[in-house]
């Protein structure tokens, strides 16, 4: 569903991602772990067509995202660490709004119904997005993948900051989406929650995949030490 | 998708406190900008009713008295006071003169505070000399109006940019963009979409505002469609062009305090430093000759020909053999003003060419201004404004003009008459020569100046595609 | 410590480029200004000094006449351009450069500048007060409004506070880092001004004390500026929001107060259209003594007096001309109703003027703006004092004429003729302006605003910088 083939950013002649090819199926999280720096919001923002590859490609269901970068955002859902939306319209309008940009109507009562299996409680549907909470609002991106009926999610660090109790329940909603068939990539910190919900896991250095793996390879303790390992 | 994000845009803006504070605020200073033109106008047109209304009634006076005299029922005053002399009328009981207040008048003050707007030339004098200034505090001069114009050319623009110098750079700050940007759309689309609706909600606004003023001062602006729609769209073209430089700055992809600062300082340029430095080039380039000369050229020709009355008379009559006393043995009654008369035109002769000049310099300073307005859209709006509301220097000079046609039509009137020793009759009120005034042979700029400010919208168009060409957004994500 | 952070705030605004084009661009407009308007008042002056030499010669000259044809001739005085006027032109523009003197009637200066000007001069010239008292505050506005706010975005105001620094000398420290780039740009402007308007030959009256005090009053504004952007700097947490404050602040005191306040003069003391006023005068003339005019009640009365003063039965038997005393009793009768009148005018005048000095109390702008043109004496006090020492001179003119027709004629000779000898025994007109102790004092409670304004701006920015919160 999502592909990378040799994709590489350089940034004033530093290469931000040296080339780098990984492919994410339908149904997989695959999580990306690394320092601050090493990559993974790149590569993240160049699935996005935020910023221009300097060379190879990304692929969003065989399609390249620079050539049909309309095409391909009709598909996924972007949840960054910190999702801001309107401040001063109620989740549900936030919802109708983001889902109206990719021209997906419904009546009102199935937005309602996408909130509430993203896990929002009733009584917030209709409160400005002023009074939400970080783990709210990832919940309305959560619903937003729902409305646009996402094949594919780009996560960039969505459970830093929430308290484990959010972070758990996040990881269940992406636990729920991907056996819908959802392609989930996700950058993140969290080791404990890539090995709990991650299927796949690359870990990155320095503008490099150095490390690709299967979370059922592996156990938490080898996980750490692999890591730590390739940080130094 | 536009509909879709205008719609949104527009709940975003409905419950933004500060936006309605700013619409409100602007509706007031409308009212009161109207409110102070329309006092201006209004005391300029009950000055010329009330001088009107003195001039029928000392005509109907003076009608009255010729038949009593006629009918000798009165014994004859003294010749100085007698109304069936025409020198009398000519010098006591002129026309008057008046410039009318167009129907927008109350837009613009524009020259109106330093002229009064009516003369009443006599028979004998130079037209030149008449007096136009009116009699005012010159700090109020210098501090300006608070009228309409100002609202619109210094004040709009600074709307405009309030209310939009954020439109991307906030998103952008807040976060709400990369969201926004996930999304299948065209960010060009959707920041256009933002700000035509944030335009057309300004625009509507400001016209409602106006309309609304003018509505409950009272002025006819219904009657007057034509003038009333060329106000509007002259207004709604600069909203246009501060809101496309806006959008042509949004798209540099700074933040949103870096905006702000650029865009003020696109306002400073424009309305402040332009126009100052044109105006003081046409000074510096074209200096208008010190009145004072004139003064001593003008006062040098009288006393030469008041010195030499009797011949220039002499000469007067031989070039106008038609005025030559026929009956030689009766004594003309207006003698002594036959020899001024003459030598009133010896003056203006002497001192045209003094006056040419001075013109000539007037209008050389005059072209030149008019040709550099065109570097600035305040300069464009302020001319566009003054021509709609008659107050520009050209009416002004047109009705000083007007003035100096009829004191001769006056003068006219009256020389045949004296020369052939006739007096006035009670029925000769109603054939007097009467002034009534016109702008209609003012060349209007209007035309002109919204092409000037169309050609700036089509530069800040261009602006804005190759900006956006340049970058394509790079700069967006660049934090 | 003071110095080290203003230093440090110097350095961090010089190294943004927004400064740098800025501040070039300032002292650009400054000089073009300033160099601008010398050329302006030396091409005045010359032709001031040419029309005063004309209306001289054109007064003695005037050949043999009757004393009062001569007055009724008249002559013109004419308002001198002062040095200072190059910074400040005041209202200069405004009001009238001549006055035509001449008997009975008193008349107001003509061919204001701004007449046979275009309608672009209304947006105001470029000349040095117009970049002192409009663009440097906004210059100021610019380099200072984020002077709190940018510490408060990056957290390093938290820092600073955990170092235990004195956020009141931090405060001057920030202030001074404004001050100093402002002082750099006003002190080369003051030392050519001096140097150009020490090199003017035909006035004299230039000093460099006036100069002194008026950049004073100029220093003094900045500061009151300086106090207010950080004042407001240290109340927002966003930066933007500082800056439109400010912004809006700058556009109602520098331009919505002077217009706002203008017209709440006028609705309150309307100065009467010139009609009106000429109507008035006209219909106390009729009413009193006519010089030209013996058959007039007054003149008959006074007629009367005179002959029973003198125990004479006719004015042909009095030690002296009786046409020309009675024209001098009309001519003094009718300078007292101009002097009732224009004291009126005056009085609305200094109401009007009054609706400013309160107004001042809103806008910094205001008090500064009126200080400037008194110093420079391009303020309408001063074109009063003109006209009035116009008015004097007429009577004393107007005066010796009918007095020399009075004393060496007879009655009823009109073929009295006197020459150029009694013409140049009348002085020239020379005005002196007032002292500078008399402008001052005219101009205490605008001083007063001004140190009020400085006094309490700083107050405020203390109140808000030792309660200032660090998030």
């Amino acid at each position: 569903m999502l592909e990378a083939k040799q994709l590489s950013k350089t940034y004033h002649g530093k290469q931000a991602l040296k080339p780098t090819s990984f492919t994410v199926n339908k149904g997989d999280i695959f999580c990306l772990l690394g320092a601050n720096g090493a990559g993974k919001t790149t590569t993240i923002n160049l699935f996005l067509n935020f910023i221009q590859p300097s060379g190879g490609q990304a692929l969003i269901d065989g399609k390249d995202v620079v050539k049909e970068p309309l095409e391909t955002k009709k598909l996924l859902t972007y949840i960054p660490e910190n999702l801001m939306l309107y401040p001063n319209l109620t989740g549900l309008e936030n919802l109708e709004y983001f889902s109206g940009l990719a021209n997906k109507k419904y009546p009102k009562e199935e937005f309602l119904r996408f909130l509430t299996e993203a896990g929002l409680q009733g009584d917030a549907h209709d409160k400005r997005i002023s009074t939400y909470s970080k783990g709210m609002r990832q919940k309305v991106g959560i619903a937003l993948a729902l409305a646009k009926d996402a094949q594919v999610l780009l996560l960039d660090e969505p459970t830093s900051g929430l308290d484990p109790k959010a972070s758990n329940e996040f990881s269940e909603l992406l636990t729920k989406l991907s056996k819908k068939g959802v392609a989930t990539l996700m950058a993140t910190h969290d080791l404990f929650r890539a090995k709990e919900t991650g299927t796949h896991i690359g870990m990155m250095r320095e503008g490099s995949l150095v490390e690709q793996l299967t979370t059922d390879q592996i156990n938490h303790t080898d996980l750490e030490k692999l890591y730590l390992k390739h940080m130094n | 998708m536009l509909k879709h994000t205008i719609k949104y845009e527009w709940l975003n803006l409905l419950r933004d406190r500060w936006v309605m504070i700013l619409l409100i605020l602007f509706l007031g200073i409308t009212v009161f900008a109207v409110r102070n033109g329309k006092e201006k106008v209004e005391d300029r047109m009950a000055t010329i009713t009330k001088e009107k209304e003195k001039m029928g009634k000392l005509d109907r006076r003076m009608a009255a008295e010729i038949d009593s005299l006629n009918n000798n029922l009165k014994p004859a005053p003294e010749p100085w006071q007698d109304p069936r002399a025409l020198d009398n009328i000519g010098w006591d009981a002129p026309r008057v003169v008046a410039m009318d207040a167009q129907p927008l008048a109350v837009v613009s003050t524009g020259q109106s505070d330093l002229f009064t707007h009516y003369a009443k030339p006599k028979i004998y004098g130079e037209a030149y000399t008449l007096g136009f200034s009116e009699l005012s505090n010159p700090v109020q001069l210098l501090f300006g109006s608070f009228d309409l114009a100002f609202v619109c050319i210094y004040l709009l623009p600074l709307l405009v940019l309030g209310f939009s110098y954020n439109v991307l750079s906030s998103e952008k700050e807040s976060g709400v963009l990369r969201l926004t940007l996930a999304q299948p759309i065209s960010l060009y689309q959707w920041l256009f979409g933002k700000l035509l609706l944030r335009f057309f909600i300004l625009t509507v606004i400001v016209v409602a505002s106006i309309l609304f003023s003018l509505t409950i001062f009272g002025i006819e602006w219904m009657g007057n469609m034509g003038a009333a729609m060329k106000l509007i769209l002259l207004v709604t073209v600069y909203i246009f062009f501060w809101f496309l430089i806006s959008f042509l700055i949004n798209l540099l992809g700074n933040s949103s305090g870096s905006n702000a600062v650029t865009l003020i300082a696109v306002w400073v340029v424009f309305v402040l430093l332009i126009p100052s430095i044109i105006s003081q080039t046409a000074n510096s380039f074209y200096p208008v000759p010190s009145r004072t000369i004139m003064i001593h050229e003008y006062r040098e020709a009288k006393a030469l020909a008041e010195k030499k009355a009797d011949e220039i008379l002499k000469t007067y009559y031989r070039e106008h053999p038609e005025y030559a006393p026929k009956d030689t043995t009766q004594q003309n009654q207006y003698s002594w003003w036959l020899g001024n008369f003459a030598a009133s035109d010896v003056i203006n002769q002497s001192v045209q060419p003094v006056l040419d000049d001075y013109n000539e310099a007037l209008n050389r300073q005059q072209n030149w201004v008019n040709r550099l307005r065109f570097l600035s859209p305040a300069i464009l709006l302020q001319d566009g404004l003054n021509d709609l509301a008659g107050t520009s220097p050209t009416h002004y000079t047109d009705f000083r003009n007007q003035v100096i046609a009829f004191a001769n039509t006056w003068r006219h009137y009256f020389i045949p008459r004296m020369f052939n020793n006739e007096k006035m009759r009670a029925e000769d009120f109603g054939c007097l020569p009467t002034h009534s005034y016109s702008s209609a042979q003012v060349p209007s700029h209007y035309l002109a100046d919204l092409m000037g400010l169309l050609f700036f919208l089509t530069l800040a168009i261009g602006g804005s595609l190759w900006v956006y060409r340049k970058n394509r957004f790079e700069n967006v994500f660049s934090v | 410590m003071i110095l080290k952070i203003a230093l440090k705030e110097l350095k961090e605004i010089v190294r943004e480029g927004r400064f740098r084009i800025t501040a070039i661009t300032l002292f650009a407009l400054l000089l073009a200004a300033l160099f601008v308007s010398k050329s302006y008042y030396t091409s005045v002056n010359a032709q001031h000094s040419e029309a005063k030499k004309n209306a001289r010669s054109e007064w003695v000259e005037q050949g043999q006449k009757n004393p009062h044809s001569a007055a009724h001739y008249g002559t013109y005085a004419f308002k001198p351009k002062y040095p200072l006027s190059l910074i400040d032109n005041g209202v200069d523009k405004y009001t009238g450069v001549s006055i035509y003197l001449e008997a009975h009637k008193r008349n107001e200066a003509q061919y204001a500048a701004a007449q046979d000007q275009t309608a672009l001069s209304r947006f105001g010239d470029l000349t040095p007060d117009f970049v002192l008292i409009f663009i440097v505050p906004l210059f100021i506005i610019l380099i200072g409004f984020n002077a709190f706010t940018r510490e408060r975005e990056s957290g390093t105001l938290r820092l600073l506070k955990s170092q235990g620094v004195s956020t009141w000398k931090l405060t001057m420290g920030k202030w001074l880092g404004i001050f100093l780039p402002v002082l750099l740009i006003a002190i080369p402007v003051y030392v050519l001004a001096a140097l150009f308007l020490a090199n003017i030959k035909d006035y004299g009256q230039f000093s460099l004390w006036a100069l002194t005090l008026l950049f004073g009053v100029y220093l003094i504004y900045y500061a009151v500026f300086i106090n207010i952007t950080l004042f407001v700097s240290s109340l927002f947490k966003k930066s933007n929001l500082a800056f439109v404050t400010l912004l809006g602040i700058w556009m109602v005191s520098c331009l919505a107060m002077p217009k706002i306040s203008t017209a709440i003069a006028d609705k309150l003391y309307p100065y009467p259209t010139q009609v009106e006023f000429e109507e008035q005068i006209a219909a106390d003339k009729k009413k009193g003594l006519d010089g030209h005019n013996p058959w007039n009640t007054e003149a008959k009365k006074l007629e009367e007096e005179t002959l029973k003063k003198y125990g004479v039965d006719s004015v042909q038997q009095l030690p002296f001309n009786w046409d020309g005393f009675l024209m001098q009793e009309g001519e003094k009768h009718t300078a007292d109703i101009y002097f009732k009148h224009y004291q009126l005018l005056k009085d609305t005048y200094v109401n009007q003027t009054n609706v400013y000095r309160s107004t001042a109390a809103l806008s910094p702008f205001l008090p500064t703006r009126f200080l400037s043109m008194a110093i420079c004496r391009t303020d309408y006090t001063s074109h009063w004092d003109f006209a009035n020492a116009a008015e004097n001179y007429r009577i004393e003119l107007v005066g010796k004429m009918n007095g020399d027709m009075a004393a060496n004629s007879k009655y009823g000779d009109w073929d009295y003729l006197a020459d150029d000898k009694l013409w140049s025994s009348v002085p020239d007109f020379q005005y002196e302006p007032t002292s500078y102790t008399t402008v001052i004092r005219q101009n205490t409670s605008n001083l007063i605003t001004l140190l009020a304004w400085l006094l309490l701006s700083f107050a405020a920015l203390y109140g808000a910088v030792t309660q200032m919160k660090t998030i």
